[in-house]
């Protein structure tokens, strides 16, 4: 489902992205389009996009198209979401030990929506660390 | 009140100074005898006039020293002598030679630091130290002049044998290149060509205001001299850190770095701040994409071999 959302197709098209966007959200999904996990969170992602566009905007960066960001975010895993709010990086408290992402295929769409709302929240009151509103500390378990 | 007899005045010569020294009064005998020379003389080192001649010759002496008045004191009727400018008051005629010894008195020199000034209200000098802020009616009195000994004319300490015959103390005869008379001065040749290697020592307030080297203002340059080994030391990195500060804003007398090898700079001072991405565990927020460019750009640059110029503080990369 990644043809649904739009796609950065390079270090400078991510920045400027982020930077334009001065009221919404960004949301990055950093991965490969081919890639099993990233399609799965894929059709979350754009089946929300629609949902979220008033407060948050979503974005597909190929990690082989734009390895720029590769070893800084240290994007090794095969999906990663991370959230962009007026050019600054805003963590979650996911309760996995890592705030900085989200590295799984999220399957519940409302969870995500959720997690975008509280991030949004936070970062319009300058927060740079939100808590999510779900611990997924217990996700492997089940 | 009628002046008494003269007999009578140079029966009872005027005691010296009651106010101050009362136990001076000499008591003589009522009929007055011719005292012996030798005792004379050294009654007369001390300030007592002694015998009729003597009176009368002080009485008739030259007229009073500039400043001084003589008035009739009523309670007792015997003529005193008064100075306003001084505020002192004195049984004794004042003579020539006291008055110049108080004067002399007065030019004792001020402690290093206090100034006299004129207040402009009342017209009263008085005395301030604008290094500590202290202000004063009354003339300040200068350690060294109360323990008799000279200040050294560079950095205006004094001590017991602190202070040499030439006028400074060893310290300041280094510093300031002025040996004892005798000695050969020493070569201190300034370090050819690179970058002024200095250190810059401020000195603090309360020094001599017209001494020529260290002052409260004024900043004493040392050259350090030019090693001869090409590989710098980690003493003279120091020093060349410590001139670099110095150029920069100039070095605080009490940092440590300015004299040791600590090194110059505050706690955070030497830590890499380009490195401040330190991901795992995710407990700080990453840098924004843009700044990932920027920072990759920037690794990209200093990975490529670096001109002679950015090297050229001698330090490489470990700075």
């Amino acid at each position: 489902m990644a043809f649904l959302l739009p796609h950065l197709r390079s270090g400078w098209a991510v920045d400027q992205a982020i930077l334009t966007e001065e009221e919404r959200l960004v949301v990055l999904r950093f991965g490969r389009d081919a890639d099993d996990t990233c399609m799965s969170m894929d059709e979350t992602l754009s089946s929300v996009a629609d949902k979220v566009k008033n407060f948050a905007v979503i974005y597909c960066v190929d990690i082989e198209e734009v390895p720029d960001f590769n070893a800084m975010y240290e994007l090794y895993d095969p999906c990663t979401v991370m959230f962009f709010f007026r050019n600054k990086h805003i963590m979650i408290d996911l309760g996995t030990g890592n705030n900085n992402k989200i590295n799984w295929a999220m399957d519940d769409k409302q969870e995500f929506v959720d997690i975008v709302e509280v991030v949004y929240a936070g970062a319009r009151k300058g927060r740079g660390l939100v808590v999510s509103p779900k611990d997924y500390s217990t996700k492997y378990r089940y | 009140m009628k002046r008494g007899p003269d007999d009578l005045a140079d029966r009872y010569p005027i005691p010296v100074e009651i106010v101050h020294h009362p136990a001076d009064c000499p008591k003589l005998p009522f009929p007055q005898k011719e005292l012996p020379p030798l005792l004379k003389k050294r009654l007369l080192a001390r300030g007592i006039k002694v015998g009729n001649e003597d009176a009368n010759d002080s009485a008739k002496e030259s007229s009073l020293p500039p400043g001084w008045k003589e008035t009739i004191d009523a309670k007792y009727g015997k003529p005193y002598y008064y100075n306003t400018a001084l505020g002192i008051s004195s049984w004794t005629r004042p003579t020539e030679q006291a008055a110049e010894q108080s004067g002399k008195g007065e030019e004792d020199p001020l402690p290093p630091g206090w100034k006299s000034a004129l207040d402009p209200q009342t017209g009263q000098t008085y005395y301030c130290n604008p290094f500590t802020s202290a202000t004063s009616w009354e003339r300040p009195v200068d350690a060294a002049t109360v323990a008799k000994m000279k200040r050294c004319r560079g950095c205006g300490g004094f001590g017991r044998g602190l202070v040499h015959a030439h006028g400074f103390c060893l310290h300041c005869s280094r510093i300031l290149n002025k040996p004892p008379p005798g000695q050969q001065a020493l070569e201190v040749k300034p370090p050819p060509k690179q970058k002024p290697s200095v250190v810059v020592v401020a000195k603090g307030p309360g020094i001599y205001a017209d001494s020529p080297g260290i002052g409260p203002s004024s900043i004493s340059t040392r050259p350090i001299p030019k090693v001869a080994n090409p590989i710098p030391s980690s003493r003279v990195q120091v020093a060349q850190r410590a001139a670099r500060k110095a150029a920069s804003g100039g070095i605080d007398p009490m940092d440590p770095a300015s004299y040791s090898d600590a090194p110059v700079g505050g706690w955070g001072s030497g830590i890499d701040t380009n490195k401040k991405t330190k991901t795992g565990g995710g407990s700080r927020p990453l840098p924004s994409p843009g700044d990932v460019l920027r920072q990759n750009a920037e690794a990209i640059k200093s990975a490529q071999p670096t001109s002679r110029e950015d090297q050229k503080d001698g330090l490489g990369e470990a700075d």
